[in-house]
């Protein structure tokens, strides 16, 4: 060892080949060594974003029908000449009727404002063995614990045994809330046009695209609109960068993952998602929260299913903030919440032990991006390209 | 051995599968009066609908009477959607002018159609000379399954 330094070094002609060759090779091939050890990294803009409602053709889960909305609640409650009054017998739409129904508190409050102001009959829960979902309390049969309140489980619509999934029972039989129901058909449809609240996907550190059990998934929002093609679809490999704040992502809520025969699936963890929807903006908690994406073949789009607590404070915070277009959504903020609380399975209160969130599934849709930081953005720019670089070195000036 | 399996899959699908929840067939159930009516209207007139709808079929049955009328039935159509307190358009003729109680009868429904009887959107409405918008209405409800298989 000692004899080999003495070699090395006590040639001078041989040391300035050598580290000219060093600089050479560290010039040009720098980019190609990081290529060939750096991992991969997946990027993903949602395009839709839903409560995940199993939904049967001829509403099994609902055999009383669907609940009731403010109209119709406002409505059966009058006078057979106040009805006539102040509906002009029939002739105004729900929309334009919608000031008087909402205020149906008992002296004379809006009830979506005031969810405890009016009684309110009872919301019709959803019926039915299955439910899209996780289980997430660890039992087997929801009984309570001290992280969770007693509640019935499901049969996950893949054949999981012991799925939780009450905002599913919630909302199940509630009209606007279904796929194709004004809240969520609004919702989507509002993110598409303006941009707000929309979730960006990354996954990092994937060595193997099919198989790999050591990924990490991040959560972003995004501050660019989509890009629609002519058709208003959505194309992907689009660039959006990630909202910041002082040079730091607003969301950025990171959990470990695996893939496994192409899909991800994540450990849990209290991730903090963007939303917009029915001109409303929120940020939404989902705690102790688990996704699972499958890619599609060709990598361009992916569709996916996130489980975990959301908050009943939350919910109400979004679902009686609606406003009129709960005439079309047919909906009663007074009924849920009521029934939010009875219903609600996870995170009990320390004080009164009565649990404060509802165990939820979403499904979404996403196409492939690239996610674009604050940082990247900042060392693209400083960091010059090895051309650039070689001239610089040389003294000219290459940028 | 295959008969055994295909008695554990028929039970699955019977007790466990999501579609072991699934009815074939609903019932609903409404009463007739004048104040279900959106306009205002004064009639002693009653009425009382039990509909019934096949689901594998998409048909429709029903048996409606009515007494108490202003005169005799100009028409008796099924309307939808529409909540109570709302205005549907026909969807359904049940009878021709000057129909008598009881009346029964069955006809073919679109799926469309069974969804708005699901989800309670629908009603049935009398209109006779005197109250050609209708004299008596009737929101048909669901009734609830009276097994249901869990």
């Amino acid at each position: 060892m000692k004899q080999n330094s003495k070699y090395i070094f006590g040639t001078g002609t041989k040391l300035v080949l050598a580290l000219t060759a060093f600089c050479f090779l560290a010039f040009f091939s720098q980019p190609s060594i990081a290529a060939s050890k750096a991992s991969q990294t997946l990027g993903f803009v949602v395009t839709t974003w839903n409560f995940a409602l199993n939904e049967t053709k001829f509403a099994d889960e609902c055999p009383m029908g669907m609940n009731p909305g403010y109209d119709e609640i406002w409505w059966r409650g009058l006078s057979k000449d106040d009805r006539a009054k102040y509906t002009d017998n029939g002739l105004k739409t729900r929309l334009d009727r919608y000031q008087f129904a909402i205020r149906r508190g008992k002296n004379g409050q809006d009830v979506a404002m005031n969810p405890t102001s009016a009684d309110a009959p009872p919301l019709l829960l959803a019926q039915g063995p299955a439910s899209y979902g996780m289980n997430l309390d660890g039992t087997d049969d929801g009984r309570a614990t001290s992280k969770s309140c007693k509640h019935d489980k499901y049969v996950g619509l893949d054949g999981a045994p012991a799925v939780d999934n009450q905002l599913y029972r919630l909302l199940g039989c509630v009209y606007g809330y279904q796929s194709y129901g004004q809240y969520q058909v609004n919702a989507n449809e509002n993110r598409k046009s303006n941009g707000l609240g929309m979730t960006l996907i990354e996954i990092t550190d994937v060595d193997d695209l099919k198989n790999d059990n050591d990924v990490t998934v991040t959560f972003y929002r995004s501050i660019d609109q989509y890009t629609l093609n002519g058709s208003g679809g959505f194309v992907a490999y689009s660039s959006y960068r990630t909202d910041t704040a002082n040079g730091k992502p607003r969301y950025n809520s990171r959990v470990k993952g695996k893939i496994l025969d192409g899909v991800v699936s994540t450990e849990s963890g209290d991730v903090n998602l963007p939303f917009y929807g029915n001109y409303t903006y929120m940020n939404q908690l989902v705690r102790d929260m688990r996704m699972r994406l499958e890619l599609s073949e060709d990598g361009v789009s992916a569709r996916g299913m996130v489980a975990g607590y959301y908050g009943v404070d939350q919910l109400t915070f979004y679902a009686c903030g609606v406003g009129p277009i709960a005439s079309s959504g047919f909906s009663d903020c007074p009924a849920i919440y009521k029934a939010a609380y009875e219903i609600a399975d996870g995170h009990p209160d320390p004080q009164t032990g009565k649990c404060t969130t509802l165990s939820s599934a979403f499904n979404f849709a996403a196409v492939s991006a690239f996610i674009v930081h604050p940082e990247s953005a900042t060392v693209a720019k400083t960091t010059p390209n090895p051309v650039s670089r070689l001239l610089s070195a040389l003294g000219i000036d290459g940028n | 051995m295959t008969f055994a399996r295909g008695i554990l899959v028929g039970l699955y699908v019977l007790l466990v599968s999501p579609y072991a929840f699934a009815q074939d067939s609903r019932d609903f159930y409404a009463e007739m009066a004048a104040e279900w009516q959106t306009k205002y209207t004064e009639s002693p007139g009653r009425g009382e609908i039990n509909f019934h709808v096949d689901l594998t079929k998409l048909t429709a049955s029903w048996n409606i009477t009515f007494k108490d009328l202003s005169g005799p039935p100009t028409s008796i159509k099924l309307y939808g959607p529409a909540q109570p307190g709302a205005n549907g358009a026909a969807i359904l003729t049940f009878a021709p002018k000057g129909s008598k109680s009881p009346l029964k009868g069955s006809a073919p429904l679109t799926e469309a159609q069974v969804q708005y009887l699901l989800y309670g959107w629908t009603y049935i409405t009398i209109t006779t000379e005197k109250f050609p918008l209708g004299e008596i209405r009737g929101q048909l409800d669901v009734r609830a399954p009276q097994v249901v298989t869990q």
